[in-house]
């Protein structure tokens, strides 16, 4: 079954990198969609469904934590399998997502390692 | 007295593994040349429990052959892509040189990149600590400081 990903981060190029990481690793991907902020992924969310959310932290308008909270609250997306891709991977910015529910992936990732994660996230 | 954020040899460290796992830059620390002109620079404010500021400036050809390496030869570079690339560059850094600021409670807030062609932000009058680090397309410039310099 294809998987439908929510790809998160307010940097065109890298949400570029990890789609053709995701590509080229032979997980059936299927739609991604993406937003630059977490308002704009909040928007999609009300209006799409998906396996798996992609989020980086440090974004403008809305940053990953708080898209991740909100998230949490709403009955839609509150299971919703997320993992945080980010620069920020201090034991504290662990430890307040992993409250969450979503493991960090931290920038510079390897390919094994992001797609290591999303294989464990859809219970692969 | 506060304790340094990093010494030279950290922030060089950090960023050649940030260059060389991101970009898969092969990062020296001398160049035959040293007159490459300012290509861009790129800055990141952080907030937290430390403050300051992040700001790289490429000389040569830099920004361009990062963002191509980092996204593949298949993959087509515009402007924006130069611009946007060297912006994430800039925030990974960032990312991980916060992270080597020792233990902390909070978590640190990076703002979205900054990013100018030429010497669109101007150096701080003194950075806690500056690297150089060259790669085969030119060089990069890395001051870090502390505190909230203004910005013009």
């Amino acid at each position: 079954m294809a998987i439908n990903i929510l790809l998160v981060d307010d940097s065109a190029v890298m949400r570029r990198l990890v789609k053709k990481t995701l590509k080229l690793s032979g997980v059936p991907i299927g739609r991604i969609a993406e937003a630059g902020n977490g308002q704009e992924a909040l928007d999609i969310l009300e209006k799409e469904t998906f396996d798996l959310a992609c989020l980086d932290v440090n974004m403008p308008v809305m940053n990953g934590a708080e898209l991740l909270k909100n998230m949490r609250k709403k009955e839609e997306t509150k299971d919703l399998p997320v993992i945080v891709v980010s620069t920020d991977n201090s034991p504290a910015r662990v430890a307040q997502m992993s409250a969450l529910g979503a493991p960090v992936v931290a920038k510079p990732f390897t390919p094994e390692t992001l797609v290591d994660a999303f294989v464990s996230a859809i219970g692969g | 007295m506060t304790t340094p954020m990093l010494t030279q040899e950290e922030l060089m460290n950090v960023a050649t593994s940030v260059l060389e796992d991101l970009c898969f830059a092969l990062v020296d620390e001398e160049s035959d040349e040293d007159d490459f002109p300012v290509e861009a620079t790129a800055l990141v404010r952080f907030s937290g429990p430390r403050d300051g500021r992040l700001l790289i400036r490429t000389r040569g050809d830099v920004a361009g052959a990062l963002v191509r390496d980092m996204m593949g030869e298949d993959e087509e570079v515009g402007d924006d892509d130069r611009r946007d690339g060297l912006g994430e560059i800039a925030n990974v850094l960032c990312g991980n040189i916060v992270a080597q600021f020792g233990p902390v409670d909070s978590a640190f807030d990076l703002e979205a990149p900054r990013v100018g062609i030429g010497d669109a932000f101007p150096s701080d009058a003194s950075p806690e600590v500056c690297a150089t680090v060259c790669v085969d397309e030119g060089m990069i410039e890395i001051e870090l400081s502390s505190g909230g310099a203004p910005v013009s």
